[in-house]
């Protein structure tokens, strides 16, 4: 309290003056649960404190914990659900603290504002060593100045209880404040290295213990005493800064007392390479550290959070987590005590898009990470996925740079630090609750994630009522199923309804849809029919969107008054949509004499039969009155009708669900009796008897059939009651269906049907009956009769007999019927019976429709010698193979194979069958004999000549003379060529290819050119000298001579160049070049020849070069290697351990130095290595080094030897003792 | 259920909006086929009568409102069809009517008697608060008359009905019959929601912003 006063009425006023209802409101958030708050059961608070009950609360008392009860704690399925932008975040200016910080700078000059703590109060340093404190409605509390001189205020922080602030300053120098008074309580000068500036301060869970990191990168902690009163300060080293610079630190504080980890002071450091747990309390060690890489300009970043955590097995826990950051990469870990120890375990890695300048979190569902932009993202911690983003360059943020360079210590820090420093922002961005702080240089702002709640409102605000129906069910379906929740997300749905509806007074229509669809979710449908329904002007939108709910079943209740409408709506617009709703809805809220009439003008018999069945319970009136319509109306009322009737019998509601169980026999009952009346209600004297049953069978014979017999199945037909209700059923079927009033294929399936009843033992035995059925299976011919009715008139057949109610006629007897029917299947089967197989085949073949299942029936049969295949086959193979050519031959392949040549003669006046049976048989790898191979090639002649020269090549297997002789015959030339060649008479061959090539057309010259090119030089091989140049000169003349082929002009000469004498051929390109007149075509050849002898002189001359310099070079190193000295170590032969110069022939190995008489030199001794260590001898010259390299001599003969030695430096005469040589 | 808006809601409604409570009952009609329950409701709520009324089909669903001081009563009229076959689908419409009128042909005593069973049947299944009342109708066709006045208004006594002679044709007493029911419905909904559950206060304006506030 110095310059500054305590704030007077006007520095009231004037902070008032900026800042609104929603600002104050702001600043009161002051604490915000982390956790879920249904978890908490903290009570929901629906209106924020006005202007006035906040002014009123204010001039009561400064006592701020009576204000921390506006917490802001509201059901927040927040922020995770959705990412529509553009709500979530709040960007607010501070009006009150940012004027004050301007009005500080320029009256007393306190500088830029440097750092902020924030806490139920909130304090800021500036560069000039001040200390603004301001309580929660912007007020300012207190200043404090510093007066000697220690540099910017760098690191502020506030108590647990707020009742102590710590404030570091850029010169090392750390006091604490009361809050309450402003008062210094300590000054410590002498708590952190000497020379360092305070780079952050922090309080732990601990009441008087708090840390401080400085720019040494030293970590201190401050245990504050009070001894006699006197106040004191103990400041221990926790992590000296030799061993790596801490930038970060983080204290874990648990504010819940319950947690396993109470007992423990946790704090997470990080320096540029690592991070690392620590605890402090009960004893100091390292818990776990990981590396931590990054940008060497982005600082390590820690945040730590209580999160609810639910684990794979459904235990859910809360537990502290740490994010930590360095550039993009983004790390949560959880920490728990595992087995007695603090263990970290890794939850997730994000790599984000931007390198991080500061990491908070907000609320423990997501974390705003300030980008190196100056750019907002904030992040869903759950799905990584970012929410939303906001630029805050505009905020003027305010970085310590300046601390972290150690400006004010005279840059005693080290470049590292220096470097990362750049982009610190630790104390000029703090976080609180779901608010985040960020300082600039002249105002403070705060961001702040909106709740759910809170979202909604915004959104009404500005009129986005679809975003604010989406977000407000988004929040519905979060509550999923918690009663309390989901109850206060059901009321904020109404308020925003009403809301809505106050709103949208002029514009009833606006944004309708949202609206119906939120009312519909959390079944407020009593809303929707009256508030809504009854201010509109036009009901045409609210009716379809009602008939969009209906028909994807959300609703299916309405208002009877909004039934009418809706009804009254499509009855005009789609009768057929009308029908659907109709049958979608609970019928009791529909007006049925509306409904029922509107239904019957517009033939929507689905629907009446729906409500004359559901709601007036009467399942027969829908028959009486609309199967006199089956046959003038659509067929789709007939096939209605044929699965009511037979949902009916079966005791099925239509068009779904089931009958109540009390009613179905009598349902079955009423619906039977119905069909099976004689007469009609109204009937005139003209109608025949069953009108009902009769115009079923007219419409579709076969399905009301099927219906019947369905019905059959059903219990109440069963018995001896049921039997004789079948019988006379039958008995009414069979009257109806008389051959003057219906066609011989419905009757079919009347008696195909009563056939199938009889032969299931269903019918009690009735010989008249059978007899008459016997009659209509045998018909030999009926009109009309479709393959199907066909089918099955065979299927009853086979039934009867199955069931024996055919025993009466002898089996030779129906065979001779059924083949006179043509109902081979029954032919088949009696043929089966009888055990005579020789006819079998043949009811397949005479079957169109089993034609396939032949071959099933010959390979299931083909071994067994009974039933005769092979003899059968054989008869019936030219039909066989006309049905698949290819199945038959694999069946002849895998069982006949032996029997080959007997198929082969049954296709002897088939030759297309015969072609594609030996193509197929080679196909299938099955060695044809020559012959059959010749009379392949010769049917492949007539049908499909352009693969017999394929076929010639690939296939060895025929006699060259008939192959010629087939060919010629079919005069195909190339295969000819082909063949003569083969024979080796080339010059047949190429006599035939120059017809060939002269009369070629352009189009085939030049591959018929290519062709001879290739068989003349194949032929020069074998050939004389003369018969090649009359092979090519012919050729090239030829060739030469027609314009068409110059393209291949070159390569034919390059090509004869090979065989024939180039003189003569220069020649003759010189004389055809002359008949052509034209030098242009052959220019390019002798072009050719000469760049290429050109070409082959250079090459000569090159080669000569290098082998002259390889030479030289070979010769340089010898006299190189001659001429070099070499040092003798030793004085001891290393073989014979006597002494080395005893005037012997010495050998000395390469580069050891060790050395041996030649005496001593044997055959065991290997010349190339040395005998002692192995080294090999001069290696970098390993062509010359067979022979030792120096000799010593004595004494003696050195003179006589020295002149040689010097000229042929083979050898070299030294005298010991050895020394070394320089050459 | 009672639905009570909250908050801002209400307190931007417009001015005009005056004290009105809205009320909204089910009132059934049941009777015997072809003794005018379709012609009373028609005359009720379009004010028109048709000479050959067509004979209703399951039943029908008409509303209409009546201003009885400052109370708008909505009424949503459920007319059944009086044909035999129709009778099981009765219940459906009575169960939760707050209302019934019972409508006899006063030139039929057949009808008269059908009318007395389903009193009874109502006193008997529809929930016990319902509000019965009996219609003489054809009330114009006096000369003809078979059921006396006196017999049927004694008769309604002992129940505890509501009776009224009235004519469809010539509109006579029809409004006053669904006035005296309106009249003797309960408006306010703890009598009429304890009762049957149905009664349903749909808007009541003019809320206390303030003490919605207060008691959170």
């Amino acid at each position: 309290m110095n310059e500054l006063k305590a704030p007077s009425l006007q520095s009231l006023l004037e902070s008032d003056r900026g800042s609104n209802d929603s600002l104050l409101a702001e600043s009161l958030q002051l604490d915000i649960e982390d956790l879920d708050d249904d978890e908490y059961s903290i009570p929901a608070l629906d209106t924020l404190p006005t202007l006035e009950s906040v002014l009123s609360e204010l001039e009561g008392d400064s006592d701020i914990a009576s204000e921390v009860q506006f917490t802001s704690a509201t059901p927040t399925p927040s922020v995770d659900e959705s990412s529509r932008g553009g709500s979530i975040l709040r960007h607010v200016i501070l009006q009150g603290i940012s004027s004050q910080i301007s009005s500080a700078a320029d009256r007393i000059n306190a500088g830029s504002a440097t750092a902020v703590a924030i806490s139920q109060m909130i304090a800021l340093g500036t560069s000039h060593g001040h200390i603004l404190n301001f309580d929660s409605s912007q007020t300012l509390r207190w200043a404090h100045q510093d007066q000697t001189s220690q540099g910017a205020v760098s690191a502020l922080a506030f108590n647990e209880d707020v009742t102590r602030l710590l404030a570091g300053f850029a010169r090392g120098l750390v006091i604490m404040i009361d809050t309450a008074s402003g008062d210094v309580l300590r000054s410590m000068t002498d708590v952190i290295t000497p020379n360092t500036g305070v780079l952050s301060i922090k309080w732990t869970g601990r009441p008087a213990l708090a840390l401080c990191s400085d720019s040494g990168g030293s970590v201190w902690s401050l245990s504050f005493t009070r001894k006699l009163g006197i106040r004191g300060c103990a400041s221990r080293c926790l992590f000296s800064g030799a061993r790596g610079e801490v930038c970060a630190m983080e204290p874990l504080i648990l504010e819940d007392d319950g947690h396993e980890l109470q007992n423990y002071s946790i704090i997470a450091l990080a320096t540029l390479s690592k991070y690392l747990v620590v605890t402090i309390r009960p004893r100091l060690r390292v818990a776990k550290f990981n590396v931590l890489d990054g940008p060497r300009d982005c600082l390590p970043l820690l945040a730590w959070q209580m999160v609810l955590i639910q684990a794979a097995d459904t235990s859910r826990t809360v537990d502290p987590v740490l994010a930590v950051a360095r550039g993009n990469q983004l790390f949560f870990h959880q920490i728990f005590i595992n087995n007695g120890r603090i263990d970290l375990l890794f939850l997730r890695k994000v790599h984000l898009g931007y390198n991080l300048l500061a990491l908070h979190w907000l609320g423990s569902k997501s974390i705003a990470c300030l980008d190196t932009s100056e750019m907002l993202h904030l992040v869903d911690v759950r799905s990584s996925k970012e929410v939303e983003c906001v630029d805050m360059a505009n905020a003027g943020l305010v970085y310590s740079s300046a601390q972290f360079k150690g400006l004010a210590t005279g840059g005693n820090v080290s470049p590292a630090l220096a470097l990362a420093g750049t982009h610190a922002c630790y104390n000029s961005v703090a976080s609180k609750g779901t608010q985040l702080y960020i300082l600039g240089a002249r105002s403070l702002n705060v961001v702040s994630v909106r709740h759910w709640n809170e979202r909604i409102s915004y959104l009404v605000h500005n009129h986005r009522w679809a975003e604010a129906c989406e977000l407000a069910l988004d929040g519905y379906r979060a509550a999923g199923d918690r009663p309390r929740r989901k109850q206060q997300a059901h009321d904020r749905i109404v308020e925003l309804f009403h809301e809505y509806v106050s709103s949208t007074n002029r514009t009833p229509e606006f944004c309708l849809g949202p609206i119906m669809k939120c009312l519909i979710e959390i079944g407020e449908l009593d809303l929707l029919w009256q508030e809504l329904w009854d201010r509109l002007t036009s009901p045409g939108l609210f009716l379809q969107l009602i008939t969009e709910h209906i028909e994807n079943d959300e609703i299916k209740r309405i208002n009877p008054n909004i039934a009418q409408a809706l009804v009254d709506y499509w009855a005009n617009l789609s009768p057929a949509r009308l029908e659907d709703i109709i049958l979608k809805l609970d019928w009791t809220c529909l007006d049925l004499h509306q409904v029922l009439t509107v239904a019957k003008a517009k033939k929507l018999y689905k629907a009446q039969i729906y409500l004359n069945t559901h709601a007036l319970s009467d399942y027969t009136i829908s028959l009486m009155e609309f199967i006199p319509l089956v046959e003038s109306e659509s067929r789709d009322l007939g096939n209605c009708l044929l699965v009511y009737i037979s949902s009916c019998l079966a005791g099925r509601g239509y068009p779904a669900g089931e009958i109540p169980p009390d009613q179905v026999p009598n349902v079955k009952h009423d619906v039977l009796r119905c069909l099976t009346s004689i007469h009609s209600i109204r009937s005139d004297e003209n109608e025949f008897h069953y009108p009902y049953l009769r115009a079923l069978l007219r419409f579709d014979t076969r399905e009301t059939l099927n219906v019947i017999s369905l019905a059959f199945q059903e219990k109440e037909f069963s018995g001896e009651l049921g039997m004789s209700h079948r019988q006379r059923i039958v008995n009414i079927l069979l009257e109806i269906m008389t051959s003057e009033n219906a066609t011989w294929s419905q009757i079919g399936c009347l008696l195909n049907f009563i056939s199938q009843q009889v032969s299931a033992h269903c019918l009690p035995d009735d010989a008249s009956l059978v007899e008459r059925i016997t009659d209509y299976l045998v018909k030999e011919n009926i009109d009309g009769e479709s393959p199907r009715e066909h089918s099955e008139r065979e299927q009853a057949w086979l039934e009867l007999i199955s069931s024996n109610h055919l025993s009466h006629i002898p089996l030779e007897q129906q065979l001779v019927l059924a083949s006179r029917a043509k109902c081979y299947c029954v032919r088949e089967y009696l043929l089966e019976k009888l055990n005579e197989y020789d006819e079998i085949l043949e009811c397949y073949l005479n079957n169109p429709y089993r034609h396939l299942e032949v071959f099933m029936y010959i390979e299931q049969h083909a071994a067994n010698p009974e039933r005769k295949i092979y003899l059968q086959v054989l008869k019936n193979f030219p039909a066989l193979m006309r049905i698949d050519y290819d199945r038959m031959t694999k069946i002849v392949v895998d069982h006949f194979s032996e029997k080959v040549p007997e198929f082969v003669r049954a296709l002897s006046n088939e030759p297309k069958l015969l072609y594609l049976f030996l193509g197929q048989l080679s196909r299938y790898g099955l060695a044809l004999d020559v012959a059959q191979n010749e009379k392949y090639l010769e049917l492949m002649c007539q049908e499909n000549p352009e693969q017999v020269k394929e076929f010639l090549t690939s296939s060895e297997n025929y006699r060259l003379e008939n192959a010629l002789e087939i060919v010629t015959k079919f005069h195909l030339t190339q295969c000819c060529i082909y063949l003569y060649e083969k024979q080796g008479d080339y010059q047949v061959a190429f006599n035939l290819s120059m017809e060939l090539l002269r009369e070629a057309p352009e189009s085939t010259a030049e591959t018929y050119a290519h062709q001879i090119m290739l068989l003349c030089s194949r032929a020069s091989q074998v050939l004389s000298e003369k018969q090649r140049e009359d092979f090519w000169f012919p050729l090239l003349t030829l060739v030469l001579s027609r314009p068409d082929l110059s393209s291949i002009t070159r390569s034919a000469l390059h090509l004869a160049g090979q065989h024939v004498d180039l003189s003569k051929l220069v020649q003759l390109v010189l004389q055809c070049g002359t008949q052509s007149g034209s030098f242009g075509d052959i220019k390019d050849l002798l072009v050719g020849m000469l760049s290429n002898s050109r070409y082959e002189n250079l090459l000569l001359e090159t080669t000569a070069r290098i082998l002259g310099r390889d030479l030289h070079n070979k010769f340089a190193v010898e006299r190189k290697a001659a001429n070099r000295g070499l040092w003798v170590t030793v004085i001891k032969c290393v073989v014979c351990r006597q002494r080395l110069y005893n005037q012997m022939d010495v050998l000395v190995f390469g580069a050891c130095g060790h050395s041996i008489h030649q005496a001593c030199c044997s055959d065991r001794i290997s010349k190339s290595s040395c005998p002692r260590c192995g080294a090999k001898m001069a290696s970098d010259e390993p062509i010359e080094l067979a022979k030792p390299k120096l000799r010593i001599v004595d004494i003696d003969s050195r003179h006589s030897d020295s002149i040689s030695s010097t000229n042929n430096s083979e050898m070299l005469n030294v005298k010991a003792p050895p020394r070394q040589f320089h050459c | 259920m009672a639905t009570t808006p909250r908050g801002g809601g209400t307190a931007q409604r417009p001015n005009g909006a005056s004290q009105n409570k809205i009320c909204q009952f089910k009132l059934v009609l049941l009777g015997e086929s072809a003794v005018g329950k379709s012609s009373l409701v028609l005359r009720f709520v379009k004010g028109q009568f048709h000479e050959y009324q067509e004979s209703t089909i399951g039943a029908a669903f008409l509303t209409q409102t009546l201003c009885i001081d400052d109370t708008a009563v909505k009424f949503e009229i459920w007319d059944t069809a009086g044909q035999e076959r129709y009778h099981s689908l009765a219940p459906m419409y009575y169960r939760g009517a707050q209302a019934a009128i019972v409508v006899y042909d006063i030139q039929n005593q057949d009808s008269f008697q059908r009318a007395k069973t389903w009193v009874k049947e109502l006193q008997r299944q529809a929930s016990p608060n319902i509000v019965i009342a009996l219609a003489g109708n054809k009330a114009d066709l006096s000369n003809s008359r078979v059921v006396e006045y006196e017999e049927a208004k004694q008769y309604a006594e002992e129940n505890g009905l509501l009776f009224m002679e009235t004519s469809a044709k010539t509109a006579m007493n029809v409004n006053d019959i669904f006035l005296a029911i309106a009249k003797k419905l309960p408006k306010n909904d703890g009598a009429g929601n304890q009762g049957s559950g149905q009664g349903r206060r749909l808007a009541e304006v003019e809320q206390n912003r303030q003490t919605n506030n207060c008691c959170k």
